[in-house]
């Protein structure tokens, strides 16, 4: 075998750690590890959600494993599916959040039903593969005593944040981001002030966390052993879990429009305008099969979905919430699996976090798309947010891959309504004779072509 | 467990369960282990003990797990 490399955002659990080898995602296992795997791999529930897909397939490691970080050989390795494209919480609208935790505590319900539990509920236990979300964190499980562990985690990454925005309309993506812990209770009290407490699910889980959080000075295990002494029991562990499901399924965001969620009804284009990008975008995607395509400023992903047709995976990325979670929405009603949409203002990516900066990776680490697609975009990075031309050409050039890129002249509706917001000779070097001259220095230019109004191109790059 | 769940966590997460998380709650002895009053009003009940003449014991764990705590560390 190959040398191993540690996955950085496993390392806390002295029982479980994630690694890669030759392509493949492993886990070791102590003893006390191997242990609870094996009795988990006796259930009934987990063979029956892992062919459901809400929990990552996993299968015993044969060969020779690497050495546990302290040296020591792991008593037992497992093999893990690999998850085609890592996203995180901080990146997820809230319908996505939301169907996330659901996952959660739903395997979590099924894994009680037969006596065990997750020693932790962070948000950070489910990834997504495409639409679909799948719990990840085969490590977590064990023998069920007492109450859930990981009750505290699950209302901080999850729970909170969808609170939040439900009730207060707050965004959640950059509170979560600032903190891989997430929300704590006594902040998030301080948000619900006066009748807002009362707002549902806000007095039980906000109001009296945070004053539990203050007021109970006894040890962990001292409440555990008086809670047993009480008669707590697994039923209410799953009382717990089955309640805050109900909640979690209840908790709804209102909208009101946001700048980007009726674009399409108040962007630039002419429907000839539409059909000719769109035939454009199409043979660009059958020029050639595609492990993953990356929609930058996707909008309502109605070329992501074109891709969808043409591609193993894609990411669809955009900085407006409501628009992502429209698209979210709109993959699960349809039953599309294969599209990824992620929220994150493409001027400010998600860097890397956590421990050292590695414990999440930045978003640029996290995928290689063979064909990324920049429509409508350029001239909002470059008037809107600043940014010098040269550095976005570098910046698409920088994924690797095949790219599709529309330029939006200065005489457009769109580029004349974002330069009106600024003093004038800012942008003289917006011009199409430069981005040309940017693009040819960098790719091979395929193919041009003027969409019928005359004022946005359409260029294919090979890199 | 490797994670400090959080105690007071843990006892929410009881009283989540509904009636007969509460019924737990009340039975385990919780005024043992979570402060009943505000500070005010413990300092208020202290000031009236003493006029009553209690003699209460300064480490009696009603009064020395009362006091308000910081919050748990992080996980």
């Amino acid at each position: 075998m190959g040398s191993a490399i540690p996955e950085p955002a496993s390392f806390r659990d002295p029982d479980s750690a994630v690694f890669y080898a030759d392509g493949l995602v492993l886990r070791g296992l102590s003893e006390q590890g191997a242990a609870d795997w094996r009795q988990l791999a006796g259930t009934a529930f987990f063979p029956r959600l892992v062919d459901e897909g809400r929990i990552v397939r996993t299968a015993l490691y044969e060969a020779e494993a690497p050495l546990a970080p302290r040296g020591e050989p792991w008593s037992l390795v497992l093999e893990h599916e690999r998850i085609p494209v890592i996203s995180y919480p901080f990146e997820w609208p809230f319908a996505m959040l939301r169907q996330a935790a659901i996952c959660h505590l739903e395997v979590l319900l099924a894994a009680l039903e037969e006596g065990i539990t997750t020693k932790d509920g962070t948000a950070y236990n489910v990834q997504f593969v495409g639409s679909r979300p799948v719990f990840i964190d085969l490590g977590s499980f064990e023998a069920a005593s007492g109450p859930w562990p990981g009750y505290r985690q699950f209302c901080q990454t999850f729970l909170f944040p969808l609170l939040v925005q439900a009730h207060l309309r707050i965004a959640y993506q950059g509170l979560l981001r600032g903190s891989l812990d997430g929300l704590q209770p006594g902040d998030v009290r301080g948000m619900f002030g006066g009748l807002r407490r009362f707002k549902r699910g806000v007095f039980r889980h906000v109001y009296l966390h945070s004053v539990a959080e203050r007021r109970v000075t006894a040890s962990s295990e001292s409440v555990k052993a008086e809670l047993g002494r009480a008669g707590f029991g697994t039923e209410l562990a799953k009382a717990t879990v089955a309640k805050t499901l109900k909640l979690v399924r209840r908790l709804e965001v209102k909208r009101s429009g946001t700048a980007w969620s009726d674009y399409r009804d108040t962007c630039s284009y002419t429907d000839d305008d539409a059909a000719a990008k769109r035939a454009f975008v199409e043979a660009a995607l059958a020029a050639g099969p595609s492990r993953c395509v990356l929609d930058l400023g996707a909008n309502d992903g109605a070329y992501s979905l074109l891709a969808a047709g043409h591609a193993e995976q894609v990411v669809a990325v955009d900085g407006d919430e409501a628009v992502i979670d429209g698209l979210y929405r709109r993959l699960r009603q349809d039953g599309i699996t294969n599209v990824l949409p992620l929220v994150m203002d493409l001027a400010d990516p998600s860097p890397g976090l956590g421990w050292r900066n590695k414990e999440r990776a930045p978003f640029a680490e996290r995928l290689r798309p063979d064909l990324v697609l920049s429509l409508a975009l350029v001239h909002h990075l470059a008037i809107t947010a600043n940014v010098p031309l040269p550095e976005i050409v570098d910046w698409l050039h920088g994924f690797g891959a095949r790219l599709v890129v529309e330029y939006v002249d200065r005489p457009d509706p769109m580029t004349r309504r974002l330069l009106s917001n600024k003093p004038a000779g800012l942008f003289d070097d917006y011009r199409i004779d430069h981005f040309e001259q940017l693009l040819a220095a960098r790719f091979h230019i395929a193919e041009r072509q003027l969409v019928p109004s005359g004022t946005r191109t359409l260029y294919l790059c090979e890199p | 467990m490797y994670l400090d769940a959080g105690t007071g966590s843990l006892i929410v997460s009881v009283v989540v369960a509904g009636a007969a998380g509460l019924g737990v709650f009340l039975r385990m002895g919780w005024r043992r282990v979570v402060g009943a009053f505000s500070p005010r009003r413990r300092a208020e009940q202290r000031v009236g003990d003493q006029e009553a003449g209690d003699q209460r014991p300064a480490d009696d764990p009603a009064v020395s797990l009362n006091t308000g705590s910081p919050p748990e560390p992080r996980d």
